[in-house]
């Protein structure tokens, strides 16, 4: 089926980047964050196919790791993200009761209005020691979650509207587990394609924080890795090898996430027709 | 060729191309309409009446396709091969000028975002040259011959009823007095009473302009109140047609016997019967006479050939093998 | 009679006034709480802060090789303190905030000290207002007018192409693309962005040039960006557009391809562009962070990330709420506006 085809290569980038991801870590005998373990600023060569950093770290293994890490985090990030948001705006949109309703959709805008870049950063430089891979995600999600909850709230809206005309009857508890028995399949699907959006637009986020340099520094991510190379000017010292490698295997991952979820959408909807 | 006949339906074929499958939806039909008669269509969902309307109005688009067989027009003085002419000759010569479709759904068919005499203006500056204060006053005009109202003419599609779009939409079919009319289900996301109202203005309207009306239906009422002959699809085929009054009193076909016996009529105590089973799956239709898996009356024959169109009386033809002498 | 004909109008315009009103009383209300919060968690973070900045004024100072004895750092200490209000219990602090706010002075600035917050803000605002402003709209036109062309046109071949670089360029933070603007344009063709001073501003050809120059590469990456973003939007609302009825219908009756473009499709998805644009307007504040750091251009983004690393509440609270205030009222102002721009939505239903 050549329709699926940009599907089917997406797929196979991704997993191939997860498998690169997973093997490399793995095999390193030292620890990514330490510098100085190889020779620096080498160009790319058999011994180093990636080239090495002005750290002392080769390229290759720092790119897996960057990966790894960027991966875990935007997986955490995304799917604590979508949970809160789902909650929150489900039973915003779902409820019966005025108060809750009226309680939770100005919680939902206040997050929403609250500049979270700026907030993210003076976290950031004031904890940044102690906030790790799962310290940014957790951040990240608790302040991030406005966007998606508020488009939950106007999907059950609208589902509540076609459906519960004729079961007014049910009460506060009754209406949460209609939405969760009947909605289910259509959950199902939101909740994944959220997820992976999520993961798009987590890693996106930790990455620009990382090149504000408050994110913890020493553990590569594809952040990180982009604020060394602006430390030490990379550009302008023509060490090519440090960003472009990276940032290419970082661009086809991301791409490839987006493509995927732009397919699972027009398959899904092609479902439920 | 009569005098008398406006659309000439000869052996069309039609489907739908779905992946590596063929969906054979309007299976060599043949139909003769004439001048100032409404004639109605009548069948299960999915029999091919709708696909029929589309394919002789010519909006056809992928996965949709027109296979073989022609459809001739004829006015008073021109006659158009009809399968002839691409969608953009169509567009200029023959579409609301000379037949006018009434898709299903028709009360969605308006822009929300523009008012009702914006779609009449637009419409009037497209096939003439004339400015927009002229077309608004032709507008307003027209529509009150119609029975509607200046409010009605300045509002927004949202503003109104169901019935009233409705009411909106045949006053565009009939904008430039068309030969034909296509009216695709146009009364079935009514109420019951709003749907008698609608119709029996589109009747009126029907005498007093004395165009053909094609009438799309699966409501057997419908069609008993208003049409002058009857047109029964099954299955993408055409299995009787004849003057409905005829029809209603003594249908032939199988099929149509089991639509008719279907409905409920006063005094008889008889309880209503519905057919078994299911249509069959056009992709991949059974062989001889698409209704044998259903009919009581199925023969070896019907298993095995399709029966052909057999005229009984005048005006009067049915495909079953039960009428054929052998 | 006039009963009757009463009674048709009122089924046909459902449009009154006193729902209205509590519409609008409502929604303010709700602003004003969400705004309210907004900027209490904004205090609440700086306030968490371990660091004093009294402490960084007085190293600073001493960095700077003046020499003072224990008492004269105890006394100026407390100045400082005075003059930051940090002496005071946490919940005063926080009313002195809540008035600042209201007044629109902000203190002074720990940054520039002793220049008032309200100054330095003033000196840079013009700056970011001028590259946003400009590179959001530019992006809008280029981006919704290209999303429509392409959602009509959507078989041709080059549109899918098209279609396909966009997807390289959107899912991307915006990080990446501007880093790579500056690889591209000034590693590799070396062009000079100069230094500028910053003068109070002034509507003359000088001031505006001046901003130009160390405008335009930002521009240019914030335009490559957001009209990708646009475009894509505007690409999907056309496609949905185009599969409605009345599109449909309209192509039945054989109305013509760029009359359907312009009336139809197009329509639609311009006023809901329109207020999305609305939208991103009242968020200028937040995207001038990240654009004006990489490009160390001179504007507010750069004085915010200045002022977070070095503890600068005042000004960081300042330029916090003005980004608030932006962003609540921009979508209170649409919520309001909308409903007279769509007919959908102003006249509702007549079932």
């Amino acid at each position: 089926m050549a329709r699926y085809l940009d599907l089917k290569i997406s797929l196979a980038i991704i997993v191939a980047l997860i498998i690169f991801s997973i093997v490399i870590p793995q095999i390193t005998p030292y620890d990514p964050r330490s510098w100085n373990v190889v020779p620096r600023d080498r160009p790319p060569s058999l011994r180093y196919p990636f080239g090495t950093t002005s750290t002392g770290q080769d390229v290759l293994v720092l790119s897996a790791w960057a990966l790894r890490n960027s991966l875990i985090l935007g997986s955490i990030a995304a799917a604590l993200l979508v949970s809160i948001a789902f909650t929150i705006g489900s039973i915003a949109g779902g409820t019966r009761n005025t108060v809750i309703r009226g309680l939770l959709t100005y919680l939902i805008d206040s997050f929403c209005v609250i500049p979270f870049l700026p907030i993210l950063i003076m976290i950031g430089s004031l904890w940044r020691e102690t906030l790790g891979i799962i310290g940014t995600a957790l951040v990240i999600a608790l302040l991030g979650w406005g966007g998606q909850a508020r488009n939950v709230r106007s999907v059950i809206m609208g589902l509540r509207e076609r459906t519960f005309t004729y079961t007014a009857i049910f009460s506060g508890y009754g209406t949460l587990k209609l939405i969760y028995r009947s909605y289910l399949p259509y959950i199902v699907r939101w909740l994944s394609i959220a997820f992976l959006f999520g993961i798009i637009f987590c890693i996106g986020l930790e990455t620009t924080l990382s090149v504000f340099g408050i994110t913890s520094l020493e553990n590569p991510t594809i952040g990180t890795m982009i604020f060394w190379t602006r430390e030490y000017q990379a550009y302008l010292r023509g060490l090519w090898w440090w960003y472009t490698f990276p940032l290419v295997l970082f661009i086809a991952f991301l791409v490839a996430m987006y493509i995927v979820v732009r397919r699972l959408i027009t398959i899904f909807i092609e479902g439920i027709r | 060729m009569d005098g008398d006949t406006v659309l000439y339906v000869d052996n069309v074929r039609a489907g739908y191309f779905v992946g590596r499958r063929f969906v054979d939806a309007v299976s060599g039909v043949n139909l003769k309409l004439f001048y100032g008669e409404v004639f109605g269509l009548a069948g299960e969902s999915g029999c091919g009446k709708s696909t029929l309307l589309r394919i002789i109005y010519g909006y056809i688009e992928p996965p949709l396709r027109r296979i073989g067989g022609s459809i001739i027009l004829r006015s008073k003085t021109e006659e158009f091969n009809l399968h002839e002419f691409n969608m953009d000759e169509l567009k200029k010569r023959i579409w609301w000028r000379y037949i006018t479709w009434i898709p299903q759904g028709a009360m969605n068919v308006l822009n929300p975002t523009i008012r009702i005499r914006d779609h009449f203006i637009e419409m009037f500056r497209l096939y003439s040259n004339i400015d927009k204060g002229e077309a608004y006053k032709l507008t307003v005009e027209y529509l009150e011959t119609l029975g509607l109202s200046r409010e009605v003419v300045d509002a927004y599609p949202t503003q109104l009823s169901g019935g009233m779009r409705q009411r909106v939409v045949i006053a565009l079919a009939l904008l430039f007095n068309p030969l034909l009319v296509l009216a695709d289900e146009p009364t079935s996301a009514l109420d019951v009473v709003t749907q008698k109202v609608l119709l029996e203005q589109l009747l009126k309207l029907q005498k007093e302009r004395n165009f053909t009306l094609v009438l799309v239906s699966h409501d057997m009422d419908v069609h008993g109140v208003l049409t002058d002959r009857i047109g029964i699809m099954y299955a993408g085929k055409i299995v009787e047609v004849g003057s409905t009054d005829k029809v209603f009193q003594e249908p032939l076909h199988p099929y149509t016997k089991a639509l008719i016996e279907a409905l409920p009529r006063l005094g008889d105590k008889i309880a209503r019967k519905g057919l078994s089973g299911a249509p069959p799956d056009l992709s991949n239709p059974p062989p001889g006479c698409r209704f044998h898996p259903r009919c009581p009356y199925a023969m070896d024959i019907c298993r095995r050939e399709e029966p052909p169109m057999m005229e009984i009386e005048r005006s009067r033809v049915v495909s079953c093998w039960l009428y054929i002498k052998r | 009679m006039a009963d009757v004909s009463r009674q048709s109008r009122s089924r046909i315009l459902s449009f009154t006034a006193a729902p209205l009103i509590q519409n609008l009383i409502e929604r303010l209300i709700l602003m004003i709480f969400t705004i309210w919060t907004g900027l209490s968690i904004a205090f609440l973070v700086t306030r968490l802060s371990p660091r004093n900045p009294a402490e960084q004024v007085l190293s600073r100072l001493q960095g700077a090789g003046i020499f003072m004895r224990p008492e004269e750092i105890e006394a100026m200490r407390r100045t400082i303190m005075g003059l930051f209000g940090l002496d005071k219990p946490l919940w005063e602090q926080y009313f002195t905030f809540l008035q600042s706010v209201f007044s629109f002075r902000f203190g002074p600035s720990l940054l520039n000290f002793p220049v008032s917050a309200n100054d330095i803000i003033s000196t840079y605002m013009p700056w970011t207002i001028f590259l946003m402003l400009t590179a959001t709209i530019i992006s809008w036109i280029i981006g919704v007018v290209t999303g429509i062309v392409m959602g009509i046109w959507e078989h041709r071949r080059g549109v899918k192409l098209l279609e396909y670089v966009f997807i390289t360029v959107f899912p991307l933070p915006y990080v990446v693309l501007a880093i790579a603007f500056l690889i591209i344009f000034v590693g590799i063709l070396r062009v000079y962005i100069g230094v500028t001073i910053i003068p109070k501003f002034a509507f003359t050809l000088e001031t505006l040039s001046a901003m130009f120059s160390r405008a335009w590469l930002p521009a240019l990456s914030i335009i490559v960006l957001s009209s990708v973003n646009w475009a894509m939007g505007s690409l999907a609302l056309a496609r949905t557009a185009k599969r409605e009825p009345h599109v449909f219908y309209a192509m039945v009756r054989g109305i013509p391809t760029n009359l359907l473009l312009r009336r139809y499709v197009g329509k639609n998805v311009l006023i809901l562009q329109i207020t999305a644009l609305a939208l991103s307007l009242g968020n200028i504040f937040g995207g001038a962070l990240v654009t004006e750091y990489i490009f160390n251009y001179p504007g507010l983004g750069t004085l915010l990330y200045q002022s977070i690393v070095t503890n600068d509440f005042n000004t960081m609270l300042g330029i916090t709420t003005y980004s608030i205030l932006g962003v609540t009222m921009a979508s209170f102002i649409i919520d309001m506006v909308y409903p007279i721009i769509d007919p959908r939505v102003r006249y509702g239903g007549g079932e």
